[in-house]
C-alpha cells in the first residue's frame, strides 16, 4: 500500500462506483426504512405510527420462526458450502482428466432455474416415490424414511440441503480463481523439500488463500440471510410456516398482505441482524488471522 | 543388489496400487457429484420433449416420442426472440459498467492508504445485505422521479448498484493480496497510478475479474423483480419475465416452460465456459504480460 | 498491454455516448407521455388496460379475442393492452399503485381484495353505467354486482362465477369399491374412504403445498354447511367468532379426513396441478378442486377414464363456495373523454358475445344468456354446470377475509394436516389474528 500525494485521484477512482451505489441501493433501502414507521397498504395515505410496527414484529411468533430458520440456513451454508467448495476447488485445480468437464458440472446448479431445481428436488424428497426414500428402502434402511418436505421437523433440513447444493458452485469458482494466485515458486520449493500433497495444501495453499476464504464466509452469511427464491418457489414457507425465512415472510407481508410498513420493519430487522452477524464473525475470524 | 531391487519393486507396486485406489475414489466421488448436479438439467431437457399428457403421467422417464413443438411454443409464449436481445443488452451493459467502476474503486481501496478507507470499504460491503424486495417500491418511485421508468436505464443502474458490493468485495481482496513490490518498480519508472492500474493490477486480477463477470452476468440474466415492476413496455422486457408466462392461475404449461428454460440456459453455459478459461489460465498469462 | 487499455478506453467512450443518447431520448419520451392528450395518433384517446395473463386457457383467450375486436372496431380509442404473468400481476399492480401510477382500466379481484383499492381511492364506481346491463340489455341483475360492490357502490362488471368446490371422481374405481353412485350422506362418504383404503387406493388426491386448496376448495364449503351463509359477516362485526363450535366442527372434518388417511401422504409437498395428475394417473379415486380443475382433467385424461363430478355430502345442504371471477375496474383519476372511453370499453366487452364464448368453453357464467346452439360441451362439463345450477352459493373465504386472517387460516389448516394444531387450537389462533386485525 502506498500513500498518494494527490487525493483527488482517489476521488476520481472511487466516486463513480460510490454514486451509483448510493443512489440505487442505499437511497431505496433508506426510503424503505422510512416506511417502517408508517401504516400503509400501498393505496391509502401513509400514516405515521411510530414504532408500532416494530413492537408488533417482536411479538410475532412466526417472525421468530423465520429468524430461527434463517440462522439454520446460515449455518448450513457456512459449514456445508464452504468446505465442499474448497475441497472441490483443490481437487479440480489439478491436472486430472476431465477437469474442465467437472468444473463446468460443479458450477451448473448456480445457473439452473430455481423452478427446475425446486421441481426436481421436490421429486427427490417426495415421500411416496422420491429417490431418497427409495434408496433408503433399497439399502435396508427403510426405517429412516421421512416425509422430507411435508413434515415440519424435517422440512427445513431438506430445504437446507438443497440450498447447500445450489450454491457450492459459487464458492467453488471463487476458490478456483483464488488458487490461481498461489505463487508457483513456493509450491516448487516445497516439492524440492519433498513435501507431500497434503502438507503443501495445509502449509502453503490454504494460508495463501485464507483471505479469500474469509471473504467467502462473509458472502455466504450475507447471501443466506437474504435467501428467498428457492424457498419461495419450493415450499413458499410451508407447511405451516415451518420453512419461512425472513425474506419470504417480508415479501408475504408486503405484497400479499399489503402491509408495506410492517414489511419494511421486517426488512430493517433483516438488515440490522445481518450487520450484527457479519461484524461478529469478522471480529472472530480476524482475531484468528492475527494469531 | 538383488535384494534392493526386489524391495524397490514391492514398494513401487504398493505405491502404484495406492495411486490407483486414490484415483478411483476421486473419480467415483466426481462421478456421483456429476450425477447429482446434472440430473436437474437432464430432467429439464427430457421433459421439454414430452407432451403435456406424458408429463403428467410419467415425469421421470424418457419421452415416448420426441415433441419438438414445445420449443416453438416456448419461443412464442416467452417472446424469446425479442426479449433475448433486451436481456443481453441490459445484462452486458450493466456488467461492463459494474466491472469497470468496481475494479477502479477496488484498486484504490486495496492499493492506497487514505483516510476513511476502511469506512468506505465497509460501506460498500453493507450493500451485500440489502434485501432486494424491500427496495421494489422505493426503486419504482425513485425511477419515476428520475424519469427512467420504462427505459433500460431503470434496470441497468439497479443491476450495477446491486452487483457492485460483491464485485468490490471480491476484487479488493484479490488486489490486496498482491505483494506491494509489483508497483514499486513501476513507480520508479515513473508510471502514474492509472497506468499501473491498466497495465499491472488489472491483468493480474484476471481470474477474479472473470469470476466477478460470471456472477454479474448470471445475476443480471436471471433478475426478475426489478424487471417486473420497472418496465411496462413489452418491447423493453427481459427474458425472466417471458419465462413466467407459462404459469397460469391454476395450470402451468410445464413442457413448454422446460423448453424455454433450456433455451435460456444455453447462453449462460456458453458464457461460463468462456469466462472459466480466463479464471484457470489467468495467472500465467497475466504474469507473462505484466 | 497498450492495445488492451486502448480498447477498454474506447469502450468507455462508446458507453458514455450511448448513455447520453439514451438519456436524452428518454427525457423526450417522458415529457410527451406526461402531456397525455397530445397523442401522436391525433384524436384517438389513449386507454391503458392491464390484465393478468393466463396463456393457453380457453376463457382467457375468449376474453382477449373480444378485447382485440374492440380495439379494431374503435379507431377513436387507442387501447394499450398490457398483460403480466399471472403470479406476478399483484406485485406489479401494487407497486405501481404505491407509486401512484395505476393504468386507466385494470383487472381486479372481487371482495376483500377490492376493498383496499376503494379505500385508497384508486378506483371509481361505475354506478352511472350499471343500468346498461340491468335495464337496457337485461343481461345482468342488480344483485349480480354484489361481489364487486363496496359500501353499495359497484366497481366492476362480473363475467363468470368461480365455484371453488367440486369433487371429481373415477366412476370405475368407485364401482370397484361397491359404489355405483356417489355417496349421498357424510357417513356413506366416510365409509367410501374406508373401503377405498381397504383396497389400497388413496381415496382423495390433495396438493396443498400452496396452502390455498384446503382453504378455498375445502373449508369455504365445508364450514358453510355448519355455520350458515352469514357467518363471515358475523365474524366481521364481532357477533360470531372462529372459536364458535360450528366453525370448529368444520375444522374437525379436515382433521378427521387426515386421520382417516383420506389423502395421499405427500399432500403438503405437491401442488394443485400435481394433485390432478395423481387423480388422472389413477393413484387416487377422487380429487377435490375448483371448477377450473376440469380443464386440466379434460385435457390430459386418458380415453378410457370415466370421470364424474359431485360435491361433498355434508349436513343436508347443497351449498357450494362461489365467487365472481376477475373484473375490470376504472382508475379513479379518469374523467372526460377518457372516462367515456373506459365506459365504452366495459360496455363493449361485457356483452352477449363474451358470455356466449365463455359458455362455449365450459365456464359457469353470471348473465342471462342462453346456451348458444353451436356450443359443444363435454358431458363432464354439462354435468358440472348442472351441479352448479342446483347448488346454492356460499362465500369463499379468501375473497371475504382480511388477507392476514386468511393467511393464518391457511397456515392453521396446514398445521392440522401435520398434527401441529388441534382444531380448537387452530380456531383460537385464527380468532386472535382476526381480533388484532380489527383493532
Amino acid at each position: 500500500m502506498h500513500l498518494l500525494k494527490k487525493p483527488w485521484i482517489i476521488a476520481v477512482g472511487v466516486i463513480p462506483a460510490l454514486t451509483i451505489y448510493l443512489i440505487f441501493s442505499i437511497v431505496p433501502i433508506f426510503i424503505s426504512f422510512y416506511y417502517s414507521f408508517m401504516s400503509w397498504n400501498g393505496f391509502s395515505e401513509m400514516q405515521f405510527i411510530g414504532l408500532a410496527n416494530f413492537k408488533e414484529v417482536f411479538q410475532d411468533s412466526v417472525f421468530w420462526v423465520s429468524v430461527r430458520n434463517n440462522i439454520l440456513v446460515v449455518l448450513a451454508s457456512v459449514f456445508g458450502q464452504i468446505p465442499i467448495a474448497l475441497a472441490l476447488a483443490l481437487l479440480l485445480n489439478r491436472k486430472i482428466k476431465g477437469a474442465k468437464f467437472f468444473r463446468t458440472i460443479g458450477f451448473m446448479p448456480v445457473v439452473i432455474s430455481t423452478v427446475v431445481i425446486s421441481i426436481t428436488w421436490r421429486m427427490i424428497y417426495n415421500s411416496e416415490y422420491g429417490m431418497i426414500n427409495n434408496f433408503l428402502e433399497a439399502i435396508g434402511l427403510g426405517f429412516l424414511q421421512q416425509n422430507w418436505l411435508g413434515d415440519p421437523t424435517w422440512a427445513m433440513v431438506a430445504v437446507c440441503m438443497t440450498i447447500i447444493w445450489q450454491f457450492v458452485g459459487l464458492y467453488f469458482i471463487i476458490f478456483l480463481s483464488a488458487l490461481q494466485t498461489v505463487p508457483s515458486e513456493i509450491l516448487e520449493a516445497a516439492d524440492l523439500d519433498g513435501a507431500s500433497e497434503w502438507q503443501k495444501t495445509i502449509h502453503v495453499v490454504l494460508p495463501s488463500i485464507w483471505n479469500i476464504i474469509l471473504i467467502s464466509i462473509v458472502l455466504c452469511i450475507s447471501g443466506s440471510l437474504k435467501t428467498f427464491d428457492l424457498i419461495f418457489v419450493m415450499t413458499s414457507g410451508g407447511p405451516a410456516n415451518s420453512t419461512e425465512v425472513m425474506a419470504t415472510y417480508m415479501y408475504g407481508k408486503t405484497f400479499e398482505g399489503l402491509r408495506y410498513g410492517y414489511g419494511s420493519a421486517i426488512s430493517v430487522l433483516i438488515f440490522v441482524f445481518s450487520i450484527a452477524l457479519i461484524l461478529i464473525t469478522t471480529k472472530l475470524l480476524r482475531r484468528r488471522e492475527v494469531r | 543388489m538383488r535384494e534392493s531391487a526386489v524391495h524397490y519393486d514391492t514398494v513401487s507396486k504398493q505405491a502404484r496400487k495406492k495411486k490407483i485406489v486414490k484415483r478411483s475414489t476421486i473419480y467415483l466421488i466426481l462421478f456421483l457429484f456429476t450425477i447429482v448436479n446434472a440430473y436437474p438439467i437432464f430432467w429439464m431437457i427430457m421433459n421439454s420433449f414430452k407432451t403435456g399428457q406424458e408429463f403428467s403421467f410419467d415425469p421421470f422417464g424418457l419421452p415416448d416420442e420426441w415433441v419438438f413443438t414445445n420449443y416453438v411454443e416456448a419461443w412464442v409464449t416467452a417472446n424469446i426472440g425479442s426479449y433475448f436481445f433486451n436481456s443481453l443488452f441490459v445484462g452486458i451493459v450493466a456488467l461492463l459498467i459494474c466491472i469497470l467502476v468496481g475494479a477502479f474503486a477496488s484498486y484504490f481501496l486495496s492499493r492506497f492508504q487514505f483516510r476513511g478507507r476502511n469506512m468506505l470499504y465497509g460501506f460498500f460491503v453493507v450493500g451485500l445485505l440489502v434485501p432486494i424486495h424491500a427496495t421494489l417500491v422505493p426503486m419504482f418511485i425513485l425511477m419515476q422521479k428520475l424519469g427512467f421508468l420504462n427505459t433500460h436505464l431503470a434496470l441497468i443502474f439497479p443491476y450495477v448498484a446491486f452487483n457492485l458490493p460483491i464485485t468490490i468485495f471480491l476484487l479488493t481482496s484479490f488486489m490486496s493480496s498482491f505483494p506491494k513490490e509489483i508497483e514499486e518498480s513501476a513507480i520508479m519508472d515513473g508510471c502514474g497510478p492509472f497506468r499501473i492500474f491498466w497495465s499491472i493490477i488489472l491483468p493480474m486480477s484476471r481470474p477474479a475479474l472473470a469470476t466477478a463477470v460470471i456472477l454479474n452476468f448470471i445475476n443480471n440474466w436471471n433478475e426478475f423483480s426489478f424487471a417486473l415492476v420497472l418496465i411496462n413496455d413489452k418491447a423493453l422486457s427481459t427474458l425472466p419475465l417471458g419465462l413466467a408466462n407459462f404459469a397460469g392461475e391454476y395450470t402451468t404449461n410445464y413442457t413448454a416452460q422446460m423448453a424455454g428454460l433450456t433455451l435460456v440456459l444455453i447462453p449462460t453455459i456458453l458464457f461460463y465456459l468462456i469466462m472459466e478459461k480466463q479464471i484457470v489460465n489467468g495467472m500465467t498469462q497475466g504474469a507473462v504480460k505484466g | 498491454m497498450r492495445k488492451w487499455s486502448n480498447r477498454v478506453f474506447l469502450g468507455i467512450v462508446i458507453l458514455f455516448i450511448s448513455f447520453l443518447a439514451a438519456c436524452s431520448g428518454d427525457s423526450g419520451e417522458e415529457t410527451s407521455s406526461d402531456d397525455g392528450d397530445s397523442n401522436a395518433n391525433g384524436d384517438a384517446v389513449e386507454l391503458t388496460f392491464w390484465k393478468s395473463e393466463d396463456v393457453g386457457r380457453a376463457d382467457y383467450q375468449a376474453f382477449m379475442d373480444i378485447v382485440e375486436k374492440f380495439d379494431e372496431e374503435h379507431p377513436d380509442i387507442d387501447l394499450q393492452v398490457d398483460t403480466t404473468p399471472n403470479a406476478d400481476y399483484r406485485t406489479r399492480l401494487n407497486t405501481q399503485a404505491a407509486g401512484g401510477q395505476l393504468p386507466d382500466v385494470f383487472q381486479v379481484w372481487p371482495g376483500a381484495e377490492l376493498e383496499p383499492l376503494v379505500e385508497g381511492d384508486a378506483v371509481q364506481p361505475i354506478d352511472d353505467i350499471v343500468s346498461y346491463w340491468t335495464e337496457e340489455t337485461g343481461l345482468l341483475d342488480e344483485e349480480d354486482f354484489e361481489d364487486f360492490s363496496v359500501d353499495g357502490a359497484p366497481y366492476a362488471v362480473p363475467a363468470n362465477t368461480n365455484p371453488t368446490h367440486m369433487i371429481f371422481y373415477d366412476k370405475d374405481m368407485l364401482a370397484d369399491a361397491g359404489y355405483e353412485e356417489f355417496p349421498t350422506t357424510y357417513e356413506e362418504f366416510l365409509q367410501l374412504i374406508d373401503d377405498l383404503n381397504a383396497n389400497d387406493i388413496t381415496p382423495m388426491a390433495l396438493g396443498n403445498s400452496d396452502a390455498w386448496v384446503l382453504q378455498s376448495v375445502y373449508i369455504s364449503t365445508i364450514a358453510d354447511r355448519f355455520t350458515g351463509n352469514d357467518f363471515l359477516e358475523g365474524v366481521a362485526n364481532g357477533e360470531r367468532a372462529f372459536t364458535d363450535s360450528d366453525f370448529v366442527q368444520s375444522l374437525e372434518v379436515i382433521d378427521e379426513l387426515v386421520k382417516k388417511e383420506a389423502f395421499n401422504e405427500d399432500l403438503n409437498t405437491i401442488d394443485s396441478s400435481q394433485m390432478i395428475d395423481y387423480f388422472l394417473q389413477g393413484k387416487a379415486a377422487m380429487v377435490m378442486d375448483g371448477n377450473w380443475g376440469i380443464s386440466a382433467i379434460l385435457e390430459n385424461m386418458p380415453e378410457d377414464k370415466n370421470v364424474g363430478v359431485s360435491m361433498i355430502p355434508l349436513n343436508d345442504k347443497k351449498t357450494m363456495s362461489t365467487v365472481a371471477g376477475t373484473g375490470v375496474a376504472i382508475n379513479s383519476e379518469l374523467e372526460g373523454e377518457k372516462l367515456e372511453a373506459a365506459h365504452t370499453f366495459l360496455q363493449y366487452v361485457y356483452n352477449q358475445d363474451l358470455w356466449e364464448e365463455l359458455i362455449k368453453v365450459g365456464r359457469p357464467i353470471i348473465a342471462n344468456v342462453e346456451v348458444p346452439d353451436d356450443a359443444e360441451l363435454h358431458p363432464l362439463q354439462e354435468e358440472m354446470l348442472d351441479l352448479i345450477a342446483e347448488s346454492d352459493p356460499a362465500p369463499v373465504y379468501d375473497a371475504t377475509l382480511i388477507p392476514a386472517v386468511n393467511d393464518q387460516l391457511e397456515n392453521e389448516l396446514q398445521s392440522i394436516t401435520v398434527g401441529g394444531s388441534t382444531p380448537e387450537e387452530a380456531a383460537e389462533n385464527i380468532q386472535r389474528v382476526q381480533e388484532s386485525e380489527q383493532q
